[in-house]
Order: C-alpha cells, then structure tokens, then sequence
C-alpha cells in the first residue's frame, strides 16, 4: 500500500527537482536534419556552430540501414508577436528567398559551410536536407499550445471521473446521473476555461463583461487559466467525496498517479514533454482505466469469495493485457526509426509498469481496505 | 467444419464481412492518402505582423483565399489552406503543401503581402492589375546577348490607369539608349515598397493610353527566371493581402524517407501482431484463440484503414502511433473477454454459481470494455475539439474511430468465434 504513495512523492520530487524538459513543438527551435555520406565529428561541428552562432546547439546522430542521419537544433527565443510600429516584418524580400526567418537561415548556412570546409566539396548543399523545422515565431501560439496540453488532459480526466462514477458509484441511478452530468458539465466549461478567464480579467480591468478588446496582457490570463483549471479539478474531487464515491475516486486516483510518477520518470530521463508524448500519456490514461475496470469489476461486481482471491484471480488477465501492449510497443520501438513513434512508445512502456504496480496494489490496496470495513 | 459454418453464418460475422468488404474495396480504389512527415511536404502557419489586425476573422478567411489563389496559379491545387483559431480571437493560417517545393518558392508567395504599385517619376500609375496573362504568346522567357535570362509577361490595366499613362508620358522627354529611343523615365514597379521591375518605355508608346503593359525581369539562370516570372504573376493576379503576414511554423520533410519509413512500420506492425499471437498462445495454450485473437486485430487495422481512405484521411505519424494504440486496447479488451468466456471452462463450481450464465459474463465484459472504449473516445474528442492541437488530430481520430470500430463491430464477432469455440 504503502509504495505507490512513495513513487508519487519520489515523482513530484524529481519533477521539481529535475524540471520537465519541453519538446521542441512546446518551445521554439529550428531543426533540420540532413544526410551524410562521409563520416562526421560531430563534437567539432557543434563547437562550430556554438562559436559562430553563440547558442547552445544540439547534435544527434541517427543510424539507420547503413546512412547517417545527423539532426542539428537550436533553441529559438520566443518571440512575441507584433512588431514596434513602422519595422519591417522579419522577412518579405525577393531578395532574400530563404525567408524563414534570420536565425534559422543562419544555421543552415553556418553548417553548409562547415561541411563543405570539411568535405572540401564546393557542390555539397545543405538543400539535401531532409526535415526541416522552424517553430515558435510566436510566443504566444507556443504559449497556447502548452495551455491546451494541459487543458485537454484535465477534461480527459474529468469525462475519465464521470464515467466511473457513473458506472460503480453504490447508489441509485439519479444520484449517478446527477453527478455523472455534474462532472461532464464540468470538463466542457473547462473547455471555454480561456473565455471565462478572459471575461474575468476583463471584469476586474475593465469594469465591464462584454468587451472585444484583445490586446490584454495573455500572461495575467494564462495564470487566471491556470486558477480555473485547478479550480474545477478541486470540484470534481469534492463531488467525490459528497457522494462518497470511494471505488471510483480509487480509480481515478490510480489514473492521475499514473500521469505523475509517469511524468517524474521522464523528468528524470530527460524525455522531453512534446506533443507526441502528450498523445501517449492521454493513451496511458486509456489503459490506466482499462485495468483498472477490470479490477473493480471483478472484485465488486462479482461478490464472491474473499476480497483478496478475487484480486490474485484478476492478475492473470491483466498481466497476459500488460505484456501483449508491452511486445506491440517494444516492436513499434525497435523496428521503426522515427524520434516521434520511438518517444510514444517509450512513454507508454514507462506507463504501462507503472499501472502495474498503481492497479494491483494502490488500487486493489483501496478497495480492499473499504470492502473489508463494509463487511464489518 | 460444422462449427466453421456456425462461425461464418451469423449476423455478427455477417456485418464484420460487410464492413471488410467495404473497407477493402476502398483501400483498392482510392488508396490511402500518406500525411506530410511521411510523403513529404511542407506546412506553414502564418499570422498577420499586428495584433491588433490579427483579432479579426474575415482578414484571415480573405488572406486565405488571396493565398489559395496565389498557389492554385502555381499549379498547387492539392495544397490545402484554412483559418484556424488559438484563444480568443487570435486565428492563423495554416498552409499544407503535399509535394517538396523549395523555400523560397513557398515563403514568399505566403509571406508578401502583395501590394503593388506602378510609378512614373512619383505619380502612381495604376495599383492592381484586371487580368495577368500567362499563354506564350504573351509571356515568355529569352536570353539576352549578355547572358542573362530575361522574362516577360504582359498584364491588363484598367482604362482610367491607360488614361493616367498617357497623361504622364506626354511630359516626358525621350532619350536616346543605343540603338533605341526611350523616355527619360522609367515606369517602376514597387511590390510591398521594394522596387521589383524597373521598364523603360519605348519612345513611340509616348502619349498613348497603353492598357496591356508589359512586365520584365532578368535572372542568371532559365530556372531562375522561370520562377521570378511565376512567383510575379501569382502574386500580381491574386492582388494583395489584407494584411503584413509572418511564419509562425515552418515544417518541411523530403519525399525520401516515405518508403523506407512505410517498410519500417509494415516491420514493427508485423512482429507487434507476432509478439501479441506469442504472448496469446503461452497464456492459453490454444492456437484457436490466438488465431481468432490475430484475426480480430487485422479486421481491425484493415477497417480503420478502410475508413481512413474512405474520409480520405491523410495519415502522419501521429495516426500511424494512433493505429497501434487501437491495437493495444483492442487486443486487451479481446483478453477480458476470453478470460470471461473461459470462465465456464474452470471447474471451480464457487465462479459457476455467481456468474450463472454465459449472457451475464459478456455483459460484464462489455461494460468493462464500454467504460474504457467511452473513456478512451472522449480523451481523444478532447484533443480533436481543440484546434491549437491539431497536429495531434491524426492521432486522435485513428484512436477514436478504431476503439468504436472495435467496440461495435470486431467484438461482437470476436465474442461469437470465442463463444463457438469454447
């Protein structure tokens, strides 16, 4: 019972004392990725590139079926939007046709001249290229990204709290519908959560509800936001405990430890949280439910035996469901080459260990303990 | 052979067969549409320079279509535009482009905001153009003796802009330039405030009310100046944007890797499926079910697929990730469901009495499955709503559309297969 609090609190620790790592699509950056033929020093390039452009650079190198693929990424400053009046937008020339903005041309340049110095190959182009990517031109489209990450899995875990309760709450069916809305109701106004902030900041600024006037400062919002999230997670939690929902909040507390001691290991990995991996955490939320369910439903809807039988007898099934996700995901991380898939893949195993031990002990720990106290 | 039959002949059976039929016949017509990061492309998103310009709805939707026009002229038409939103009143243009095209090709038509202006001396002669001509009779490209390429395109101004012309030239005194006589003033061309064309006009057009002006430029190279003249022409026919615009995002991926990355993932999805039938057949030791179990998972795949290509949904990486967690699930719902259904296989007589009939286990298990399946949609619903997501959108959708997939129509015939062998 008393390890999976320990890995939670293990988690935070090394979520605060790590720091999460934001993916390139959550932060600016300008990457590109290009093909060698000839074998490369990539420590000399990087301290090239970090001489001439007076940035950290990264280099990564990618094998795969006998090429190199060598990935160059620098960090972008943010940059917020709108330019001092009368100043040219950044780039509108014919002149110039790499108009990708300064910094990023710069990079390519910087490294398409190193390599021809290297390869001593006046024809080498850098145009080979095979990804390129230049994000967070705009500050606050990066911001708002971010923001919606976090939304979405809020009101993935509010709808993942309705249906619970909906479908183990030990009352009759009004009350279940009754709070199954309420957290529905929720998750969606969580879904206007910026208009709400909006109309709130407004109100306190301006005096006034209904105002079309945008320029406001977005950081005053965004921590508004934050304020409001929080505050409709705290509502789900209270209702339940108003309706004394301890099986399904068992359930969803096994989910939300999932996402944290998943998000400390990453933390403490240095996986950076990127969209991708984002995508796998809402999956993870995904078989997080699953086994849980299972659990539930065989322990409490099947009443027979003792408590602790019906458990062990549940744990054949769910670890034959463990390893057949974990072999379909080891395959997804060993034969393909993409960054993207490996990193989901590489979540979601984290995860689904992680489930493991949050399903069969916290929460098999939780239901025990109620099943056993109602007896009595 | 008499338990085949029973097999095949049921509604259950039926509809999966139905529905395998229609998604095979549509994976053989139109085939799957492959997303950017693996065909390769290009995707920009754009946002107008001001803020405060940027709040307001129809400049985006104009821009796109001024955009749209721009790319269509380029022979683009499979590019796909559109206006999305992130907060409140803040929207962006995105612009996907399926085929390589390079740089500055792209960035320029996207980011000029196109604002012409004709002056002689500084009297503007005429600001946007009736019609650009593009046939080559009226267009073309040819090398001068120094080298150079030279293009040329003729455009139609209106009437009153010819009026102006004449008004101006009549002034103009004419000089002599080699062998040819020109007026002392050049008609220059200006697109956003950069001098762009600078055209001497002959001495004999001198006080007649021109309306199809000619255009013309000079590059080192034919292809150069093949694209100078294409990018001109799109950018003076569409007209000018409502607004200063500047990329936000700017993601490009070459052609190249597509059909390695297709073998790879065929790779992984085949010793995935493998894995799944080894961890299957160690746990029953029954190769019926691990067949019926592998078989469910193809309907499955080969379905989504089917309904990808059917939407014509364009798959990225992000719906390829989604396909295999639809696998995941789907394959752990199947193990719910076959541990239920076996339960009647065990002796124990204590299991028997609780759970007295077959109907009341699948019931069981279809709750469990209807719970995580509704969980799993709505998670996904959350991501497809928001568009600052959007790249997640893929992703989303394969998970979605595969859980309901599973939940309405490979179940149900998995449950029937289960219940028959059993």
């Amino acid at each position: 019972m008393i390890i999976p609090f320990i890995m939670i609190i293990l988690a935070l620790i090394s979520i605060v004392y790590f720091g999460l790592e934001k993916g390139i699509d959550l932060k600016g950056a300008d990457i590109f990725t290009f093909e060698a033929e000839k074998h490369i020093d990539t420590s000399k390039l990087e301290i090239y590139l970090e001489k001439e452009l007076k940035k950290d650079v990264e280099i990564r190198m990618l094998t795969m079926g006998g090429k190199t693929e060598i990935e160059v990424s620098t960090i972008r400053k943010l940059r917020r939007r709108g330019l001092a009046r009368g100043q040219e937008p950044i780039c509108d020339s014919l002149i110039q046709p790499e108009a990708v903005g300064p910094e990023y041309i710069q990079l390519i340049n910087k490294t398409q001249e190193y390599m021809r110095a290297e390869l001593g190959d006046s024809t080498w182009s850098i145009h080979d290229h095979i990804t390129s990517q230049s994000l967070g031109n705009e500050a606050e489209f990066t911001r708002a990204k971010q923001f919606v990450a976090i939304k979405a899995v809020c009101m993935a875990l509010l709808f993942v709290g309705g249906i619970i309760i909906f479908i183990f709450l030990e009352v009759e069916t009004r009350k279940r519908i009754i709070s199954f809305s309420c957290l529905t109701g929720m998750a969606i106004i969580l879904y206007f959560s910026e208009r709400i902030s909006f109309t709130i900041y407004n109100f306190i600024h301006n005096n006034k509800f209904l105002s079309e006037n945008f320029d406001l400062s977005r950081i005053t919002r965004d921590k508004l936001q934050l304020f409001v999230f929080a505050f409709f997670l705290t509502l789900g939690l209270i209702i339940f405990v108003f309706f004394e929902a301890v099986i399904s909040f068992a359930v969803v507390l096994a989910a939300i430890s999932d996402l944290i001691v998943t998000l400390g290991i990453m933390a403490y990995l240095k996986i950076s949280v990127s969209l991708a991996t984002i995508a796998a955490l809402l999956i993870l939320l995904g078989y997080s439910v699953d086994s849980d369910i299972l659990l539930t439903t065989r322990v409490y809807k099947m009443r027979s035996g003792r408590v602790v039988d019906r458990i062990f007898k549940a744990i054949p099934t769910a670890l034959t469901m463990d390893f057949t996700s974990m072999v379909a995901l080891l395959a997804l991380l060993l034969f393909t080459t993409s960054v993207i898939l490996q990193d989901i893949a590489i979540v979601l195993l984290i995860g689904i260990c992680v489930d493991f031990v949050n399903t069969w002990i916290q929460n098999a720990g939780i239901l025990k303990f109620y099943l056993e106290r109602l007896k009595e | 052979m008499k338990k085949l039959f029973e097999i095949i002949f049921s509604t259950r059976m039926c509809i999966l067969g139905f529905c395998l039929f229609a998604a095979i016949t549509s994976l053989i017509l139109k085939g799957l549409y492959w997303g950017r990061d693996i065909e390769g492309g290009r995707q920009i998103k754009l946002s107008a320079v001001d803020p405060v310009e940027q709040t307001q709805f129809e400049l985006n939707m104009e821009a796109n279509k001024i955009i749209r026009k721009r790319l269509d002229f380029l022979g683009m038409a499979d590019a796909k535009t559109n206006v999305r939103n992130y907060g409140i009143g803040c929207y962006y243009l995105e612009v996907s482009i399926p085929v390589n095209i390079p740089e500055g090709q792209v960035t320029n038509l996207t980011e000029m905001q196109g604002q012409l202006e004709a002056k002689i001396k500084d009297t503007v002669i005429f600001t946007e153009v009736v019609r650009v001509f593009t046939d080559p009779e009226k267009s073309g490209i040819g090398r001068r003796d120094d080298g150079i390429f030279e293009w040329h395109f003729a455009v139609e101004i209106s009437p009153e802009a010819a009026e102006r012309f004449k008004r101006v030239t009549l002034d103009l005194k004419p000089i002599q330039v080699g062998r040819e006589t020109y007026l002392e003033e050049p008609l220059v061309l200006y697109i956003d405030k950069k001098n762009v064309s600078s055209l001497l006009i002959s001495a004999d057009m001198r006080g007649k009310a021109i309306t199809i002006p000619r255009v013309t430029g000079g590059a080192n190279t034919y292809e150069e100046a093949k694209n100078e003249m294409e990018r001109m022409q799109a950018i003076l026919d569409s007209g000018k944007l409502p607004m200063r615009i500047q990329i936000m995002e700017n993601k490009q991926t070459t052609p190249r890797l597509g059909a390695a990355f297709k073998l790879n993932i065929l790779f992984a999805g085949t010793f995935a499926i493998l894995g799944v039938g080894a961890v299957v057949l160690l746990r029953y030791r029954n190769l019926k079910i691990m067949f019926a179990i592998i078989f469910t998972t193809l309907c499955e795949i080969i379905l989504i697929l089917g309904f990808a290509s059917l939407i014509k949904w364009q798959l990225d990486l992000a719906a390829l990730a989604g396909i295999i967690a639809v696998i995941g699930t789907g394959v752990d719902s199947q193990i719910i469901m076959t541990d239920l259904i076996l339960v009647r296989k065990t002796k124990e007589t204590e299991e028997e009495e609780t759970m007295p009939t077959l109907v009341s286990r699948i019931k069981t298990a279809f709750l469990v499955i209807m719970a995580a399946a509704l969980t799993t949609v709505l998670a996904m619903g959350t991501i497809i709503i928001h568009q600052e997501l959007v790249d997640l959108r893929g992703f989303a959708i394969t998970t979605a559309v595969g859980v309901l997939i599973g939940y309405f129509i490979t179940r149900p015939a998995y449950v029937h297969i289960i219940e028959t062998l059993a």
